[in-house]
């Protein structure tokens, strides 16, 4: 029985000892991480730097500094992100890939800039994922905290994803600096431009910038092209001010406009997408001991979309197996307002810090739909308008404190949160069928407590071990609550909010080890998490609701399922085998279940009957994947080659219950060439994709309508340029 | 203490070796519809002027395509089942024949059944613009102006008018519209008729087994639509009746008896 079990997961067990030497080789695989901590602007290797202080090595977290940004092809921070370990991302058209890490997403993610400043998508069908608000250019550095230990900034479900765009304390008394940085995409026939100033005196800054970014359809590596083009533009301005001699204050916008970005894997795309975020930061410290410090901020993010399938076919015209025009628009208006205030101060051996925030999130949308048709020789239309969302909102306040504890060879870490969650919206709809309710809105109020350790001990000057646990809990979130009949991006299903959702928890515990044996260094981290009452989408009854959106199979509701576990692990090792070289691996795997499903089989769209599947795996879980970068860099002239590979193994351990389909594995090489030929000027070039290689990620999309995956980008070659004066 | 991180390693380890399972399913029963289309009692064939109806119309049988929705079982002891806890509304188009059979129920008590019904269509509560938005379903819609909902029928041939011209025919059902006047003009519609009906058909009675999926053949007789209680001439009423409520009034009539079943 045992034997057959297994056999259902790998085949057979050649393919057990396989997985086991691909996971034991995961173990082993150096990375490029350590060569960033050098000084030297040089040897940074994009995209996998990491900043190794002691804080970091407490949680498992990686940084990504702006510099690293600016060297590289992609364009968009979703795509960025998922070159790093056990982060990978959803792709459904050419832009605004939405991050998956360790297999957690959406609002398992908390996504946020600076001091916690949120930003609601607009898009039901998840084109604009928090990411895809942020440009690059705006960013200074990326945190990646791959865990529930990130508790001051919010609840944080099952990771963190730390953006930090406002400019600090060093941009007064930096003078005059200008910034410009282009880009050329041949793949895509792909422009960006963007300039940034900065004026500072002794007691004032004022930093502005702005960018475009032109991109056409890109073509994969079988030369087919894929309607993928996009058009975005992004301002933004700060203006910081000393108070005294011992605080500031900043005041800052960033504003984001996309047009016309495709999306072959949705059923529309977007037509607009206006983001406008304001917000300010006051800071008070102690000049004679600067751990001793208040903040207090505040911000309103504003987010306006609208989608429509203005490009496709059947708003034109007849398609068939359909025998009318089909078009159908889409408008949603969200927002978030928020503020924080804390105070943080040395006690004893402890470094504290405790506060208080605060957010609003309110989300109203309305789809309409029209069909024309041609009956007995006259036209007619049809149209219905409903709402996806009818003045939602979603009120969070939280109070959080956390305590650190440097002392001898051990580091610790301690945090907490409680927050009381509100939930109400404006909706009539109910829905429910012979005595079952199953969609009303009432306002909900829950009651979240999270809570994380984290300690590091030095067993020899070589060896650290350290060891993490935690709980977080979060509500559903405004497409879990409130959403009302549409494709929400999880899969091809329309979706049904329930108001009456229950709290997800994770109970997560992360094992790390780093190991610094002379000019390498080894870093181990293995996690296992526990979700109880996991969200997810279940099959609803079509006698109980039928979809709205053209390909929709059927309707699935949020709902809790009882558990899910995932574990898994990240390895990287970077070594410098001789003067100026340097090659790095890294590698990554998470293994995802259910304890329990339940299979609906369906024989033509009618029910044959349920299946329960016990450990069924989890969909969407990104494959074992490894990442060899090999770089040497040349003194005069600065010039530095650098070669990646990148292999991502097959997924074969899909979900049963959701009937998901496996994915083939793929080996990517890019070629790098960074070159410095002034001190103020960087130019990098390069081909990603080198061999062509037609290929798509487990969790890219498929193209609306059909069983096909949305293939990657094939070979392209890019060129970046930035001055600075 | 050196913590002993083996063991840590070990027990993060265990749960990446959980085995896939399915518990055995549970015996059930079920009943399945197979949808069956006759003339004169013999099986319908397509795009042949073959047939004959009581007013003497000449005429051939393209394509049927309809709804029938809330099913409901009469058994033995008196008790009233309603088997579709899923889908109570099926779609059946003799161009796809995926559509001739139904699932209709699950777990339904077994035991002698003494007769069925159905509605025929949808009815007025049932009967919601933009129900369906993919095909084949959603190419049943019914006009806005001229009602709203789907068609319950579109039953498409040809027929010979009196000039012996092949001429095409649209016997749709759907919502009737009263019209000022009866102009036919949609400004001036005052009103609306829903024209859906419960058919109770013939034959019977069915047995529905413990475990398995028992069978039950529903036939429509399509000549029936153009007679008792009403004789319907293709002539008289033309090729398009979806703004014609006394022509839909009589398919609704003349529906009710159309059907059988047979196990």
């Amino acid at each position: 029985m045992m034997r057959d079990r297994t056999k259902s997961y790998f085949g057979n067990s050649k393919r057990i000892i396989r997985g086991l030497i691909a996971i034991t080789a995961a173990f082993f695989m150096p990375t490029a991480d350590v060569v960033a901590q050098q000084k030297d602007s040089i040897v940074q290797l994009p995209v996998f730097e990491l900043t190794d202080t002691s804080v970091y090595r407490r949680m498992p977290v990686s940084v990504i500094n702006a510099g690293s940004l600016e060297q590289i092809r992609e364009v968009d921070l979703g795509e960025i992100l998922r070159r790093q370990p056990n982060v990978s991302g959803i792709r459904r058209g050419g832009y605004a890939l939405d991050p998956v890490v360790r297999g957690f997403r959406y609002s398992q993610i908390s996504v946020f800039l600076d001091e916690g400043i949120h930003i609601e998508g607009g898009c039901p069908n998840r084109m604009d994922p928090v990411l895809a608000h942020i440009e690059p250019e705006q960013v200074n550095s990326l945190e990646i905290v791959k865990g529930p230990y990130l508790l001051q900034y919010g609840p944080a479900p099952s990771a963190s994803i730390h953006i930090k765009t406002r400019p600090d304390q060093s941009a007064f008394n930096r003078g005059f600096h200008a910034t410009s940085h282009t880009g050329f995409d041949a793949g895509r026939n792909g422009l960006k431009q963007h300039i940034s100033l900065l004026f500072s005196a002794e007691k004032a800054f004022l930093s502005l910038g702005g960018g475009i970014k032109d991109y056409d359809n890109y073509t994969d590596g079988n030369g087919k092209e894929w309607n993928s083009s996009f058009t975005k533009k992004d301002i933004s301005a700060d203006a910081g001010f000393k108070t005294g001699k011992s605080g500031f204050l900043i005041l800052s916008y960033r504003g984001s406009f996309g047009r016309d970005i495709l999306f072959p894997a949705l059923p529309m795309d977007e037509k607009k997408g206006n983001t406008n975020i304001f917000s300010g930061y006051f800071e008070r410290y102690n000049p004679a001991n600067p751990e001793k410090r208040l903040t207090l901020s505040a911000y309103h993010s504003k987010v306006y979309h609208v989608m429509d399938n203005s490009f496709r076919p059947q708003y034109n015209e007849v398609v068939p197996p359909y025998n009318g025009i089909m078009q159908a628009t889409a408008i949603a208006d969200a927002s978030s307002t928020g503020g924080r205030f804390s105070i943080s101060y040395p006690f004893k051996n402890l470094n504290m810090l405790h506060g208080i925030d605060t957010r609003i999130t309110t989300k109203d949308g309305t789809r309409d739909m029209r069909m024309i048709m041609i009956m007995d020789g006259q036209e007619y239309t049809s149209e219905k308008k409903i709402n996806l969302w009818r003045d939602a909102l979603i009120f969070n306040t939280g109070l959080f404190t956390s305590a650190v504890l440097k002392k001898g060879k051990t580091e610790a870490f301690l945090a907490a949160r409680l927050d009381l969650n509100h939930a109400e919206s404006g909706d009539t709809l109910i829905v429910a069928k012979e005595g079952n309710l199953w969609y009303k809105s009432t306002p909900v109020n829950q009651l979240l407590f999270s809570i994380s350790g984290n300690i590091t001990y030095r067993l020899t000057k070589k060896t650290t071990i350290g060891v993490g646990l935690a709980r977080s809990q979060r509500t559903g979130d405004m497409q879990e609550r409130y959403i009302k009949f549409l494709a929400t991006g999880f899969d091809r299903y329309d979706y049904l909010g329930n108001p009456q959702i229950k709290p997800e928890t994770n109970h997560q515990a992360d094992l790390m080890l780093t190991y610094r044996p002379g000019k390498a260094q080894l870093l181990v981290n293995l996690f296992i998490s526990r979700i109880d009452n996991y969200i997810t989408g279940i099959l609803l009854p079509p006698n109980v609701a039928r979809p709205l959106s053209q390909g929709a199979p059927g309707v699935k509701q949020f709902g809790n399922i009882d558990a899910a576990v995932f574990t898994g692990l990240e390895a990287s090792l970077s070594w410098i085998p001789f003067k100026n070289s340097n090659i790095g691996v890294s590698g990554a795997y998470t293994f995802a279940y259910f304890t329990k499903a339940e299979k609906i089989i369906l024989e033509n769209n009618q029910l044959a009957g349920t299946e329960i599947i016990k450990n069924d795996p989890v969909p969407e879980i990104p494959a074992l994947d490894a990442t060899m970068i090999f770089s040497y860099k040349f003194r005069k002239p600065r010039l530095k080659p650098q070669l990646t590979v990148r292999a991502v193994a097959a997924q074969n351990h899909v979900s049963i219950s959701y009937y998901e389909e496996k994915s083939p594995g793929y080996v990517i090489t890019d070629l790098a060439l960074i070159y410095y030929p002034h001190k103020l000027v960087s130019l990098s070039a390069g081909v990603s994709n080198l061999f062509d290689i037609a290929y798509y990620d487990h969790l890219n999309r498929r193209l609306l309508g059909s069983n096909e995956k949305l293939y990657e980008p094939g070979r392209s070659f890019y060129i970046n340029l930035k001055i600075k004066i | 203490m050196r913590p002993n991180y083996k063991l840590l390693v070990l027990l993060l380890a265990i749960p990446m070796i959980a085995c896939t399972e399915k518990d055995p399913p549970a015996s059930e029963n079920g009943l399945k519809i197979v949808f069956n289309h006759q003339v004169d009692n013999e099986p319908l064939i397509t795009d042949q002027m073959i047939y004959e109806n009581a007013a003497g119309n000449h005429y051939e049988v393209t394509e049927i395509m309809y709804f029938i929705s809330d099913l409901t079982l009469y058994h033995s002891d008196g008790s009233v089942i309603r088997p579709s806890d899923w889908e109570d509304i099926h779609y059946t188009d003799t161009n796809i024949p995926e559509t001739l059979e139904w699932l209709a129920g699950k777990n339904i008590p077994a035991g002698q059944y003494d007769s069925l019904t159905f509605t025929f269509g949808l009815s007025e509560e049932r009967n919601e613009s933009f129900m369906y938005v993919n095909p084949p379903e959603v190419n049943m819609v019914w006009p806005e102006v001229l009602g709203g909902g789907y068609h319950y029928l579109m039953l498409n041939g040809w027929w010979e008018d009196l000039q012996g011209v092949r001429q095409p025919y649209n016997f749709h059902l759907g919502i009737g519209q009263i019209y000022e006047n009866n102009s036919g003009l949609v400004p001036d519609i005052t009103g609306f008729v829903h024209n859906y009906f419960t058919v109770n058909p013939n034959g019977g009675p069915f047995y529905i087994a413990a475990e398995g999926i028992s069978e039950l053949t529903l036939t429509m007789h399509i000549e029936s639509w153009f007679e008792t209680p009403f004789i319907y001439d293709h002539n008289q009423w033309g090729g398009a009746i979806m703004q014609i409520q006394d022509a839909m009034y009589i398919g609704s009539m003349n529906g009710r008896d159309a059907f059988s079943i047979k196990q």
